[in-house]
């Protein structure tokens, strides 16, 4: 399709010789959401961040919303874009990580607010006023003076997921989102990717909560072996299980 | 043998003794300040990507932290008027307790840098902060906030390094408790005043600063 908001042509990423994935093809329309599932080494985080541009790659492009982010073509050379244009291309996409990475020195309002202020240039009462609009919007209203070391876990993270769609990306980008949470913390993070999947948010999820992936993905991608094996809908993925190895690693979840 | 104890001829010159503390107070703080501006630039160099700047901050921290602090303050007051750089004692002074407190800072502020997870800079990076916003607004006031304890330590440490002033005769306490001390001959009270004035002024200063790291630590 023409109008893939996110576009991945034959990425390749090694780390010195170690190769994490090569020839990856992957198309993301707007309003989609796709789930990235694999085993444990299969660079689904790599693949995340060479989306977020925190990670160089060696092969392949990279297109948000139809412009290569990352490398450019200059004199049919590859070339890296200049850092003050990358920190531009981040701003397409939102990154929430497995381990929140919250600014400890801040509350949940500076948290969400500071990228408005510094990046989107609004003036600080505006941007407050954005941030706790956001803030209640994952539930959090009435914790925006709080500090990350008072707020669990499910709270961090959703004052993570607050922050990343506060800049208003194109795409949402999340890293095993949950997997850093207690267990009885998981549903109130979900819930709120659940919510900003209906509301018709653009996110690319790697997760390892099958059931989540199977009830909120239009598109599940299999990583394994260093490429993407396969391809589908959650029903293709997750009922007809047409690989052995699909089926290998699904058979490791009791559902 | 019996020694008599005349404390009131050295209290009577009191003032005298704190004014030396209070100058030497004011050498420790003004060296701490421009130690840290100097730290910070070194930290920086030394974590920096360029191996040239890298090398820089190693060599001055090798250099300085391997040199007594006598013979810094004996080259600044001694040897730089022969570099045709004249400065007042006190800015002599100052001039060396500031490169020996910025060795120290260096390290300081390198291992503060250091302990903040990448994870949280690269948050920074994901919502389009540039390299210096980044500083400014995350691995700054982060850092700060994990060296600060370290900062107050040292300044009471530097403060008490400001008693090798008296060698290049600044008034500081040392130096008028030795002033003293040749006027009345009063050797145990001057020194014992003198060494319980800085057990005090230490002190103090450490349950001051213990109060403000609270404060931050609270915020
Ligand atoms: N900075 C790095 N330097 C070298 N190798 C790396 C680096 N980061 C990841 N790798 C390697 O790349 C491969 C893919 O790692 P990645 O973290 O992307 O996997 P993953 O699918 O996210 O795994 P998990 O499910 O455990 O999170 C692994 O073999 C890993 O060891
Ligand atoms: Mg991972």
């Amino acid at each position: 399709m023409e109008d893939s908001l996110l576009r991945i042509r034959r990425l390749g990423k090694w780390f010195g010789s170690l190769k994490v994935f090569e020839g990856v093809d992957l198309d993301v329309n707007a309003g989609e959401v796709v789930s990235i599932i694999g085993a444990s080494g299969s660079g689904k985080t790599t693949l995340l961040r060479c989306i977020n541009l925190l990670e160089t790659f060696q092969a392949g492009s990279i297109l948000l919303d139809g412009n290569p982010v990352g490398y450019h073509e200059e004199n049919s050379k590859r070339k890296r874009f200049p850092e003050r244009i990358i920190a531009r291309q981040r701003l397409l996409t939102g990154m929430v990580f497995q381990q929140f990475n919250l600014f400890p020195h801040m509350t949940a309002l500076g948290n969400v607010s500071l990228g408005l202020r510094k990046v989107k240039k609004l003036p600080r009462a505006e941007a407050e006023k954005e941030a706790s609009r956001w803030l209640e919007r994952v539930g959090l209203g009435d914790r925006t003076h709080s500090r990350p070391s008072q707020l669990s876990g499910g709270q961090q993270q959703r004052v993570a997921i607050a922050r990343a769609i506060a800049m208003n990306p194109k795409i949402l980008l999340f890293d095993e989102p949950t997997s850093a949470l207690d267990p009885e913390l998981v549903g109130e993070v979900l819930n709120v990717i659940k919510q900003l999947a209906a509301d018709g948010a653009t996110m690319l999820i790697v997760t390892h909560e099958m059931r989540f992936a199977y009830e909120v993905s239009d598109k599940v991608v299999f990583m394994d072996n260093g490429k993407i094996a396969s391809m589908g809908t959650p029903t293709e993925i997750f009922e007809e299980r047409k690989s052995d190895r699909l089926k290998e690693f699904l058979s490791t979840f009791n559902n | 043998m019996r020694y008599f104890w005349n404390f009131n001829i050295v209290f009577a010159q009191i003032n005298l003794l704190l004014d030396g503390l209070l100058l030497g107070f004011l050498l420790a703080l003004a060296s701490l300040m421009i130690g840290m501006a100097l730290g910070l630039f070194m930290a920086l160099a030394a974590i920096s990507k360029h191996p040239l700047l890298r090398g820089i901050a190693r060599f001055y921290v090798t250099l300085l932290r391997n040199t007594p602090l006598l013979v810094l303050i004996f080259i600044a007051y001694f040897g730089l008027p022969d570099l045709h750089i004249r400065l007042g004692k006190s800015e002599s002074f100052i001039f060396a307790l500031s490169l020996y407190a910025g060795a120290y800072m260096t390290e300081v502020f390198r291992a503060g840098l250091e302990a903040i997870p990448t994870g949280i800079l690269e948050a920074g990076q994901a919502i389009g902060l540039t390299p210096l916003q980044i500083f400014w607004n995350i691995q700054l006031p982060i850092m700060f906030k994990n060296v600060l304890p370290s900062l107050g330590n040292y300044l009471i440490s530097l403060f008490k390094d400001t008693s090798l002033a008296a060698s290049i005769t600044i008034p500081e306490l040392t130096y008028n408790a030795k002033k003293i001390n040749t006027l009345t001959f009063r050797v145990f009270e001057v020194w014992l005043i003198t060494a319980a004035l800085y057990v005090i002024a230490c002190y103090l200063m450490a349950f001051i600063l213990r109060r403000i790291e609270r404060r931050f630590a609270i915020q």
